[in-house]
Parts: C-alpha cells; sequence; structure tokens
C-alpha cells in the first residue's frame, strides 16, 4: 500500500442546493487497488459527493483530479465512460428484464441498432463466473435476492471496464453470509487493481473491510486514517465530534400485566406456530437473520397481513385483530423496516404525517380542529427533537434520523400500548441512533410495550428484557436477560440448537 | 456455473431438462402468463363461435376480421412500445382524421396524385407524434394530459381543415388503398402484419426497445446505466403517431373520403386490445405479440356478436364486461387459489 497511483484526487469540494450547503469542503483521495471507506452522519455530505462523482449532479468549486487529470462530469454517462462505477443503495435493476440484459444495460452492443445479445453472453457469463456467483442468466431480475442484485450490478461495472467502483450502504440488505461473500469479491476486484469507495453505516464492518477510511461532517472532510490501529471508538468521536456516550442506557420496568398475547400464529409469509407474550413496559427482542420472518411477524401481528392459524389478541379487546385498522385502534404501532415505501407520505408535511396515525385526537364527526391537531404534533415534535425548517416541511426533505423520529411521533403522540419496531435503526446515522436508544427507555417508562426486531445484535442485547430468537418462521430460542450470550443468540439463529 | 454449461456432448433427457427448464422460466414471465391465458381465451370464443354458428369458420368471415381490426392493430403495436416505455397515446383517435382529411385534400384539391397524398396523411401522424415527444418529453407535461389535450387539439384541426365535412371531390381511386389486394390478401392486412412485424422486430431485436423496457420498468436505473431515456420515448411517440397516420389514410380511404368525424373513440379501441394483451399501464411490462392477440379477441368477440344476432348496444355492455372480466381475472384468481390452499 501507499504505492499505487493516485485515481481519484478530490479538493475542497462545494455544493449547494438552494442555498443550504451540502459540501463544503470535501477532500477524498483514492488509491488503485484499495478500498476506501466514506464514513458521516447523514447530512453529512456522503451522497452529495457520490452523486458528483457520479455525474448525476454538478460541483460548485473545488477539484477533481481523474487519473491526474482536471474532470468536471456533466452527466452519469460521461462518468461512466471515464471508468467509474457507482452502486446505489437501492438496487438499480430493472426487473422485468432478465440478468443477463441487466448486466449489459446501457453497454449493449449493437449494430445499426440491432441488438447482438449473443456476442456479449459468454462476457456476461464469465464476469458472473469470476465473482463466484452461478445465477442463471435468463432469469428474471424480479426473481432475484438482494445478494444476488448487488452481485448483478457489480457484474455490470466490471464489464464496462471500471476503474473505481462506488458502493453505496452494500450491506444495509444483506444478510451475514452475503455479507461476508461481497466482502471477499471486493477484496478480490481491489486485489486486480480497483480502487473502490465503499459507503456504509456499520463501523465494525468498514473498518474490517477497507484499507483507509475517510470521515465526513458537515460537508467537511475531517480526517483520512488507516484502517489498521482505528478502533470504532476513534470513528464514532470523528463522525460526531464529540466523545460517545453510553449507547445503551437499559433500565427495566417490566410489570406483570400481558400486554399481547400471541398463539400459535402461522401465516402463508412463512411463520410457524408463533406463541408468546409481551408484558406492560417491557421490550422483547426478535433476533434473526434475513429471511427468517422477523418483519413478516411484525406485519401479520399488525395485521397487515393475513393469518391462515393461531390468534393475536391485544389487552382489552377481545377479538383476534385481523385488520391494521383495528390494530392502530386497540392502540398499537409499527415503525415498518421500509421507512419510506411504508411508513412515511413523502409528499406531506411533518404535521401531517406525524398526525396521520390517530386522527380522532383531533377531530369530531370529521372535521379536523387545525389547532388541536398542529399543537399535539407540535409537543411531540419537541419531544422528540426532530430537526425541520417547520412542521410544514415536506418530509421527503429530512434526514433519515428525523424521518424515523417522525415516524415514531405518530405512534406516541396519544400514547400507545405496543410499538412493534422494525429495525428501527436502519440507514439511521449514529447521533440519531442514539437518541432512538433513548426514546424506546422512556417509552417503557411510561408503560408502553415494545416489540423491537433488528439485524444488529448489540441492539437488540443492549436493549430487550427478553430475546425471541427466529428461525425459518420459527422461534428458535428464548433468552432472558440474565442469560444474553452473543454466541448463544448467534448459534441459535443460524439453526443450531441452543 | 450455469445449467446451461460448457462443451460437453448433450444428451436428450438433459436436454429436456433444459427445455423444462426454460419452459418454466417463460411462463414465470407475466406478460407470456396473459399471453397463454389470451391464447386459451381466443380459441375458446373461436370453438364457441364456430359451434354456434357455422358462418364463423368461413374463409370469408376469418378474413373479414382481421381486415376489421387491422386499423386497431396497426396503431395498438406501436402504441404498445410507448406503453412498455413508460408513455400513453391517447391522440391516435385525432390523429386518424387528420391523417385522413390531409390526405383527402392533398388528393382532392391540391390534385396530387394517389401515393404522395397518402405518404403525406402519414407524415401527418408522425408531426403529430413529435408534437407529442414535444410536450411529454422535452416540456415534461403527463402523457395522459398531453395526449388528451393533443387528442382534442387533432380533432379541431381535422373540422377545421375539412370545414366540417367529409372532404368533398375526393378522387374514387382513393378507395382502392383498402380494398386492394396483394394476392390473397387485402392491403390493410398486409399492412397490419408488416407494421407489427416491424413493432416486434423493435421489440426484441434493436436498442430502442430494450431501451423501452428499461425506461418504463426502473427509469432511474435506466438513467444511472446511461440510457437515453428521452430519445427512446420520443423516437416511439413519433412511430405512434405514424402509425395513427397510416391507419388514419386506411380508415378514410375505406369510406373514400377525409372524414374529420372518423377515429371518434379509437384511441380506446387501441387502448383496450393494448391492456387486454397483458401490457401494463404503469410500464416496463408488455409485449407487440400480446397486443396483436388482444386485438384479435375484440374483433372476434365482435363478429361473434354479429353473428349471433346482438344487437349493437348491448354489445358495449358485453365488451366492458369482458375487458372488466379478461384484466380483472388474474387478480381474482390469485385471491381464490390463495384461500383454497388454506389448510
Amino acid at each position: 500500500m501507499g504505492h499505487e497511483p493516485a485515481l481519484l484526487e478530490v479538493e475542497s469540494l462545494a455544493k449547494s442546493y438552494d442555498g443550504v450547503r451540502a459540501l463544503r469542503s470535501a477532500d477524498l483521495h483514492v488509491r488503485a487497488g484499495e478500498i476506501h471507506a466514506l464514513l458521516g452522519e447523514n447530512g453529512a455530505g456522503k451522497s452529495t459527493l457520490i452523486k458528483i462523482l457520479a455525474g448525476a449532479t454538478t460541483k460548485d468549486s473545488g477539484e477533481i483530479r481523474w487519473l491526474g487529470g482536471p474532470v468536471s462530469f456533466q452527466s452519469r454517462a460521461e462518468s461512466m465512460r471515464a471508468g467509474i462505477s457507482v452502486i446505489f443503495q437501492h438496487a438499480n435493476l430493472v426487473p422485468q428484464l432478465t440478468v443477463a440484459e441487466n448486466v449489459t444495460l446501457g453497454l449493449e452492443r449493437s449494430r445499426f441498432g440491432f441488438l447482438r445479445d449473443s456476442a456479449q453472453r459468454h462476457a456476461v457469463r464469465d464476469v458472473l463466473i469470476s465473482l463466484g456467483s452461478s445465477i442463471d442468466l435468463d432469469r428474471m431480475a424480479s426473481s432475484l435476492r438482494s445478494g444476488e442484485r448487488q452481485l448483478v450490478e457489480i457484474a455490470r461495472a466490471l464489464l464496462q471496464h471500471a476503474r473505481l467502483l462506488i458502493l453505496d450502504e452494500p450491506t444495509a440488505s444483506l444478510g451475514s453470509e452475503e455479507v461476508a461473500h461481497l466482502h471477499r469479491v471486493l477484496a478480490e476486484l481491489s486485489a486486480s487493481g480497483l480502487g473502490i469507495i465503499y459507503i456504509s453505516h456499520r463501523i465494525d464492518e468498514v473498518l474490517g473491510v477497507s484499507d483507509r477510511i475517510t470521515v465526513l461532517r458537515d460537508g467537511k472532510t475531517v480526517g483520512t486514517r488507516n484502517a489498521v490501529g482505528t478502533e470504532t471508538r476513534d470513528v464514532i468521536r470523528l463522525m460526531i465530534g464529540r466523545e460517545a456516550g453510553h449507547v445503551f442506557q437499559k433500565a427495566s420496568h417490566v410489570q406483570p400485566a400481558v400486554v399481547l398475547d400471541v398463539r400459535d400464529l402461522t401465516t402463508d409469509t412463512g411463520l410457524q406456530g408463533i406463541t408468546f407474550d409481551i408484558r406492560r413496559a417491557e421490550v422483547v427482542g426478535v433476533y434473526g437473520l434475513l429471511g427468517s420472518g422477523r418483519t413478516e411477524l411484525a406485519r401479520a401481528i399488525f395485521g397487515a397481513d393475513p393469518t391462515t392459524g393461531g390468534e393475536i389478541r391485544l389487552a382489552g379487546s377481545t377479538s383476534t385483530l385481523s385488520t391494521s385498522r383495528a390494530a392502530v385502534r386497540a392502540g398499537m404501532g409499527l415503525v415498518p423496516e421500509e421507512r419510506a415505501a411504508h411508513g412515511l407520505f413523502p409528499q406531506l408535511s411533518v404535521l401531517d404525517n406525524m398526525s396521520s396515525a390517530r386522527p380522532w385526537l383531533y377531530s369530531h364527526r370529521g372535521w379536523v380542529n387545525a389547532g388541536v391537531q398542529r399543537r399535539l404534533v407540535d409537543g411531540m415534535a419537541r419531544v422528540l427533537g426532530v430537526k425541520a425548517a417547520s412542521l410544514d416541511q415536506a418530509v421527503s426533505g429530512l434526514s433519515g434520523g428525523n424521518q424515523q423520529k417522525v415516524v415514531l411521533g405518530r405512534w406516541m403522540i396519544g400514547g400507545a400500548k405496543l410499538l412493534i419496531l422494525d429495525d428501527p435503526t436502519v440507514g439511521v446515522d449514529v447521533g440519531a441512533k442514539e437518541e432512538i436508544y433513548r426514546l424506546i427507555s422512556e417509552l417503557t417508562a411510561d408503560g408502553t410495550a415494545v416489540l423491537l426486531m433488528s439485524s444488529e445484535l448489540p441492539e437488540v442485547i443492549g436493549l430487550a428484557d427478553r430475546v425471541l430468537v427466529l428461525h425459518e418462521g420459527r422461534i428458535a430460542g428464548r433468552f432472558d436477560r440474565g442469560d444474553l450470550s452473543e454466541e448463544a443468540i448467534l448459534r441459535c439463529a443460524h439453526g443450531e440448537a441452543a | 456455473m450455469t445449467d446451461d454449461g460448457q462443451a460437453i456432448p448433450v444428451v436428450p433427457l438433459r436436454d429436456r431438462a433444459l427445455f423444462r427448464v426454460a419452459v418454466r422460466a417463460w411462463v414465470a414471465h407475466p406478460t407470456n402468463r396473459t399471453l397463454v391465458l389470451n391464447l386459451g381465451i381466443l380459441l375458446t370464443v373461436g370453438v364457441v363461435l364456430s359451434l354456434a354458428t357455422d358462418r364463423f369458420l368461413t374463409v370469408e368471415n376469418l378474413s373479414n376480421v382481421v381486415r376489421q381490426v387491422s386499423f386497431v392493430g396497426i396503431t395498438a403495436s406501436a402504441v404498445t412500445l410507448v406503453m412498455v416505455s413508460g408513455g400513453l397515446d391517447l391522440s391516435v383517435g385525432s390523429i386518424v382524421a387528420v391523417a385522413g382529411v390531409v390526405a383527402a385534400k392533398f388528393a382532392a384539391e391540391a390534385g396530387w396524385p394517389l401515393v404522395p397524398s397518402f405518404l403525406l396523411g402519414a407524415i401527418a401522424g408522425g408531426l403529430f407524434g413529435t408534437l407529442n415527444a414535444f410536450l411529454v418529453v422535452a416540456m415534461r407535461i403527463n402523457p395522459v394530459i398531453a395526449t388528451l389535450g393533443t387528442l382534442y387539439i387533432g380533432r379541431g384541426l381535422a373540422l377545421l381543415l375539412a370545414g366540417g365535412e367529409p372532404v368533398k371531390g375526393v378522387p374514387l381511386a382513393f378507395n382502392d388503398l383498402a380494398t386492394g389486394t396483394i394476392g390473397p390478401l387485402s392491403l390493410p392486412v398486409v399492412i397490419f402484419v408488416c407494421v407489427a412485424a416491424s413493432m416486434l422486430v423493435i421489440e426484441r431485436k434493436t436498442l430502442i426497445g430494450r431501451w423501452a423496457i428499461a425506461s418504463g420498468g426502473n427509469s432511474e436505473a435506466a438513467r444511472l446505466s446511461g440510457i437515453p431515456i428521452d430519445r427512446t420515448r420520443a423516437i416511439l411517440y413519433v412511430l405512434s403517431g405514424l402509425a395513427a397516420g397510416i391507419a388514419g389514410i386506411l380508415i378514410n380511404s375505406r369510406v373514400a373520403t377525409g372524414d374529420p368525424n372518423s377515429g371518434v373513440g379509437f384511441e380506446f379501441d387501441v387502448i383496450v386490445a393494448i391492456v387486454l394483451g397483458g401490457t401494463a399501464l404503469s410500464g416496463g411490462q408488455g409485449s407487440v405479440v400480446g397486443t396483436v392477440v388482444g386485438v384479435l379477441i375484440v374483433g372476434i368477440l365482435g363478429n361473434g356478436l354479429n353473428l349471433l344476432g346482438v344487437q349493437s348496444f348491448s354489445q358495449y355492455i358485453v365488451k366492458g364486461v369482458v375487458l372488466i372480466i379478461a384484466v380483472g381475472s388474474s387478480e381474482v384468481i390469485r385471491r381464490i387459489s390463495r384461500r383454497f390452499a388454506r389448510p
């Protein structure tokens, strides 16, 4: 390391959107053959930097040197032609096209406008094999799993002979084996001379896979370090500019009254014979690998998916809950995993988003009392510390952490008996994560029960009074706070007897 | 390694297994499932009609059906690609009138020979397509609104040009285009086959076709892959206008004049056939083959109802019901099968 030539040099890059400075002075040096991690809280300017490198937007000032020469990409095609490939967070495939067609998307070979797919087939297959993948070239992209989709995108980058590969949160939706495979692939690619920029919220993971890291804060580069010898604590300090406090402050408030009673729950989505209960002010953690049924469980309890067997009873209601409307009216709340798709009305304001779940609190016979509505939301926004220009700002303009607070606040207005949080800190930065943890503790102090689904083991162990481990749609293990061990939970989640 | 691997001598058994895999992959595609379903419907309707009336299964009747649907078919083949790319073209009904009136005017009043008159009519359609492309692609106006606007503009223009009534003084030979034959086939049918085949080739074998699916299926992915979405969509709108123009000169040639009121409601016949054929209104999904089958279903159904002596008022109702059933059936079947799958 250290001898490779500079592939990309970014010097004091700046960019404003409508007067808001997204980037003030970003510096980034990437060498050929290295994995360079880019870290920073949400809103630190990572996405803006990437968009500029991708040619999706243009810089205001500063300099970008590519292979030694200054460049200014005006379009995605220009950046692509130069050899920069970007894999954006939400896998960008066309679901209606096949694997082979997706790999060659935008790179199709043609003669007089007529496709020559067969000429490219071998090249596509070779690239996929070199990535250790056995995906059938003729499968529709819509049938691929997240890990496979990512490999298809990487294959596309390799096919266009990229010199620099940028991955934005590549592991956000991957299971642990898929992450391991992705990291092996990236290590091999960088060894062959490809430069890689790797963006992730998972600091431990980043330190494990990268050669160097660069940290952005408030649009400025605050430091570049070698990954070896750097600790998570150091990175967090750089990212938030202060020492991180105790991430988990868990106080148990559990009361004996049962809030939710689930018996033999079975669904078409793969859940089988799930039985458990939650007591007042209890946090029950649900841990499981990708595909173990976490989200399915959350949706079934909330009445979002039909059940085929068993019953779900919320204290105080006599019948089994079968629709989300019934669940909400009975005092349940769901913070879904897919925040953007299932949790928010992006064009609506903070006000409308936060007040959407309990209209009866501020309306009478269908007439909205706007004053009461605003007062309720304003109070809750203050409690949560939502950072927004005003309550009338569209929620799409907020950062991930603030959006999550809006979704949480929706259920906290008027109080909830039971909150189901499905991976509440996914795609949320370190600072906001801590606040969400604090909110969960505060919630339980008020008597709210919390069902916490999570893909992050430390989160589950740190916050839960009890942990259920899911494996292939069944409960594979139950752990009390006293005997929580990371190793036992992981073995359980992988299907080994606890 | 993939299944269809290397240069191992292929044993027949493996071949068959491979074939099954390929068939399963083909059926997994929603467009293809609709196609199978539609071919079934077509066959069933055909069998029922040939049993119910002996006038249905005759060469004369069937070629009559195909000739009747060829106008919708020509247009629908092209509009399919617009819809696959994520757009919509409602203006085709008026383009029919504009093309017909333009051709008739040149033939009747400017005294032009017929071939260049017809060509100008079709080109007028292409110009309308260009206007659509400009509004939708360059001005970023919602395609429903933009082409609804040009639908009105086109109708008004045709009425103004023709002075509110069919163009007078059109030479008798103006009728030859619609009534002419090539061998045993009538000219409109031949043109239908040619246009549908060209659109099929564009869909399956060209960059434009691939890019149309990508633009309609995931426009963000298409943009980030450096695909010229705008150019793709623009070309398809122009083609759609051109196809509607061709249908327009044929329709007006059939009545031997330029009728400014021709093609009223035509746009809905076109969209119905396309949607029946399995093309998604949301884009990304659909095929010209599916559309051709959709066009035939509509045609044979209408023909059958005529032969059975169902009066035309009731036919509207039957067609509406069939559309809702055909498009809604897949959803209903899915829900029912799920209910039965429960223990």
